[in-house]
């Protein structure tokens, strides 16, 4: 009796794991996708931002638009678009 | 004692459900990434005979211009275009000198038609004109608030894909924009107002000069919308990807100084790259069809190929990989298909059976 509850503890933990990994690689955080929003709009290819970040924010160098700046009146202050702010 | 046979009998059996269940997860995890559409393409064309190829180049970001022989690639760097001839030869660097250069750089598009240079600058916003010279230029503020997709369709004339505030919300609506005839018309019915600043119905603005026909082509919806020149809806055309939207979620994180509206989940591109010429519209998709092998798939980009002025779908063909390059952009002269690949520049010979 001892061994089938080991053999489906293990069976369970295999099972669990498995599912966590799947799900980590196909969910993101909750909320927002990796964000940071330090970087300063609009944002200049001669001082750039860290990759890190950018990638995060632009995260394929499409054209698409990833990130829409505001102010703290709610005015626009510029888009961001992968091709431009996307760094490899 | 030793445990009865049944015990090893039942352990053996969660071993191997648990190895099932990693192995289904394992193939449903592979299937996601070249999730098949419930279509069919049709081939009208085998792989274009390569032509001409450049060496290799950095810092290339788009085909901004075809003009007799000559083809102008923008760069990644605002007002600096390369020039070449269309067998890639005799390559030269144009450089404009840009006012404001750190705003423009941060969203612009170039645009070179008819022995001018356009830079389309959303964040200005403003669009510079620039005589190829290099003698004289001019800039047209732009009398609203920022764009950011732009468009040529005739001398000082734009279409525009420009921000406006609904309610408390942003979106975004197209806008034909003439400075020098002070025409400024706005379209707000399409595409769909979803109160997110645009990002769901994000796509591509093109322009057929043969039909004058304005195509945008969204990219999370297999929908593309045929508007005229001043804007009227003519109508709203579907690619053969059955996927009629993707769940495009936006956020936003707010500082006491700036909020930022960005995604919130996952991009799902159905539509690539596309372009309009001589009453066809070409789309790069992002999804493999029934009858295609993912290995084909995953080494070309496939463009599907539509009527413009009846909207049917044509056929499809497939545009190799080049050194293990990407398709970034394409453009369509006559019978050659100009690529651009990240590095490199391919033309190509294509006889379509259209």
């Amino acid at each position: 009796m001892k061994n089938i509850k080991l053999s489906l503890i293990v069976a369970l933990a295999i099972l669990g794991a498995s599912v966590t990994a799947f799900k980590g690689k196909t969910t993101i955080t909750p909320g927002w996708y990796g964000q940071t929003t330090d970087a300063v709009p609009p944002y200049d290819l001669s001082n750039p931002i860290p990759a890190s970040q950018l990638t995060a924010k632009c995260p394929t160098s499409n054209e698409h638009i990833c990130a829409v700046e505001l102010d703290a009146n709610g005015n626009l202050v510029a888009t961001q678009r992968s091709k431009n702010n996307f760094q490899k | 004692m030793r445990p009865p046979k049944r015990y090893f009998v039942l352990s053996l059996l969660c071993m191997t459900t648990a190895v099932i269940a990693v192995l289904t997860l394992m193939i449903i995890s592979t299937d996601n990434d070249s999730r098949k559409g419930d279509f069919k393409r049709n081939f009208i064309c085998k792989t274009p005979v390569l032509l001409y190829h450049s060496k290799k180049m950095k810092g290339l970001r788009t085909i901004c211009g075809i003009q007799e022989n000559q083809i102008y690639l923008e760069t990644d760097s605002v007002g600096n275009i390369i020039e070449t001839d269309s067998t890639l030869s005799n390559k030269r660097l144009l450089k404009i000198g840009i006012p404001d250069r750190k705003t423009v750089q941060s969203l612009y598009t170039t645009c070179v038609d008819s022995s001018y240079c356009y830079i389309m600058a959303g964040n200005v916003p403003e669009i510079i004109r620039y005589h190829l010279d290099g003698l004289s230029y001019q800039i047209f503020h732009f009398p609203k608030k920022l764009f950011s997709e732009s468009l040529l369709v005739g001398d000082n004339d734009y279409v525009l894909r420009a921000y406006q505030k609904f309610k408390s919300n942003w979106d975004q609506v197209f806008i034909r924009w003439n400075p020098v005839k002070h025409i400024l018309l706005t379209q707000e019915n399409v595409p769909a107002k979803r109160g997110d600043a645009g990002f769901s119905t994000d796509g591509m603005l093109l322009f057929d000069r043969s039909t004058k026909h304005i195509l945008y082509v969204e990219y999370y919806n297999n929908q593309f919308i045929c508007l005229d020149t001043i804007l009227h809806v003519l109508y709203k055309g579907q690619t053969i990807d059955t996927i009629s939207n993707t769940a495009i979620k936006v956020s936003s994180e707010t500082t006491p100084y700036s909020k930022t509206i960005t995604n919130a989940s996952p991009l799902h591109e159905i539509n690539l790259e596309s372009n309009a010429v001589n009453d066809k519209l070409y789309i790069h998709s992002a999804t493999p069809a029934k009858n295609e092998s993912s290995k084909e798939f995953r080494s070309n980009a496939v463009i599907d190929v539509y009527s413009i002025s009846d909207r049917h779908y044509l056929g499809s063909f497939y545009i190799p990989e080049y050194k293990e390059e990407r398709l970034k952009d394409f453009e369509l002269a006559a019978d050659k298909l100009i690529v651009l690949y990240a590095n490199y520049v391919v033309v190509y010979s294509i006889p379509l059976n259209l």
